[in-house]
């Protein structure tokens, strides 16, 4: 087989003239190339359209954005806050359930000296009952928790 | 202009200056249309088709990867459009016996495609015309272009032995036409 790949060979001379003349007859029509470059730019005019179609628009584009900062504000600012005010319900919830009992405790013990002192034969001693239940509840009242009032009634029963 | 030239004019059609592609088409378009017209044997269908090549070349620009130079990427675009134009025409070439084309010898066509006459080279421009599209194609883009047989394969979507083989066997076909139009 004649070798093939030198293509610079001084074969083949008559074929290699056959070509050229018939390259030189052949002419490129008038105008080509405006006509060429004019349906080059319509291609690119017709492409920036569709890619202009396809483009979202701005709220389109960004509302996904501002959903995803919305969540995460919920989840930096607001959720943390919640969980402060639930805590804060629930302290004082406690407080309020502790000041409660503080308050069925006082009215115990109130109930309690009251029966005492009407018990106790105070009036003999010459003192008004109501003097000692009044001066008995400043006591309490003062009392600064539960051991402290604890002790006063026991004092005071006793007495 | 140089490969390096090219390279950076695609970059700046790619970048979005859609008027550098005139430099890629005062570059090619002479080359591309008289590949075609070859193939077509028609210039207005053969303009039809250039205009066709340089938009699907304006159009897939960005995924050229100079796995071959621009020239050979273009002329496969233009190959191809040619040849799907060819199919849709159903156009076929000038049946050739091949028993008798291989019965030519290597000298024989040597003397035939060497004869520089005339006659011989008018006999030549005619038997080109009734050669298969692949063929022609081949033989030009060797012959006038003077491109590798490598190159030509990139354009066939083929292998370079299938080039070698279809140049040695067109030069006989060569031959036998002109054998026979004697």
């Amino acid at each position: 087989m004649k070798a093939m790949t030198d293509n610079n060979s001084t074969h083949d001379k008559a074929l290699r003239m056959a070509l050229q003349r018939e390259q030189s007859r052949i002419k490129q029509p008038d105008g080509m190339t405006e006509r060429l470059m004019a349906a080059v730019r319509e291609q690119a005019e017709a492409s920036r359209t569709r890619r202009e179609k396809k483009r979202p628009s701005l709220i389109a584009r960004w509302w996904p954005m501002a959903a995803a900062a919305a969540v995460v504000a919920v989840v930096l600012i607001l959720l943390p806050r919640l969980t402060e005010r639930q805590e804060l319900a629930r302290y004082e919830g406690s407080y309020v359930e502790m000041g409660g009992q503080r308050q069925d405790n006082l009215h115990a013990i109130r109930a309690d000296i009251r029966e005492a002192l009407a018990m106790a034969d105070i009036a003999e001693a010459g003192i008004p009952k109501a003097d000692v239940a009044q001066e008995a509840e400043q006591e309490i009242m003062q009392a600064a928790d539960d051991t402290e009032l604890q002790n006063l009634l026991e004092r005071m029963l006793n007495e | 202009m140089a490969k390096t030239d090219d390279a950076r004019v695609i970059q700046q059609v790619v970048g979005g200056d859609v008027n550098a592609f005139a430099h890629l088409l005062e570059r090619y378009e002479a080359k591309v249309y008289g590949l075609v017209v070859r193939l077509v044997g028609n210039e207005a269908e053969a303009e039809d088709l250039v205009q066709e090549t340089f938009v699907q070349a304006y159009t897939r620009l960005s995924t050229y990867r100079e796995e071959a130079d621009f020239g050979s990427w273009l002329y496969r675009i233009a190959y191809n459009a040619a040849l799907m134009h060819l199919r849709r025409q159903r156009t076929v070439a000038l049946p050739i016996d091949e028993r008798l084309a291989e019965s030519i010898t290597d000298e024989e066509a040597d003397r035939t495609l060497n004869e520089v006459t005339e006659s011989r080279i008018a006999q030549l421009e005619e038997a080109l015309t009734h050669l298969a599209p692949d063929d022609r194609t081949a033989i030009t883009l060797f012959y006038l272009e003077e491109r590798s047989t490598r190159e030509i394969a990139y354009v066939l979507g083929t292998t370079v032995t299938n080039v070698t083989t279809r140049l040695y066997r067109a030069r006989k076909r060569l031959s036998l036409l002109i054998k026979n139009a004697q």
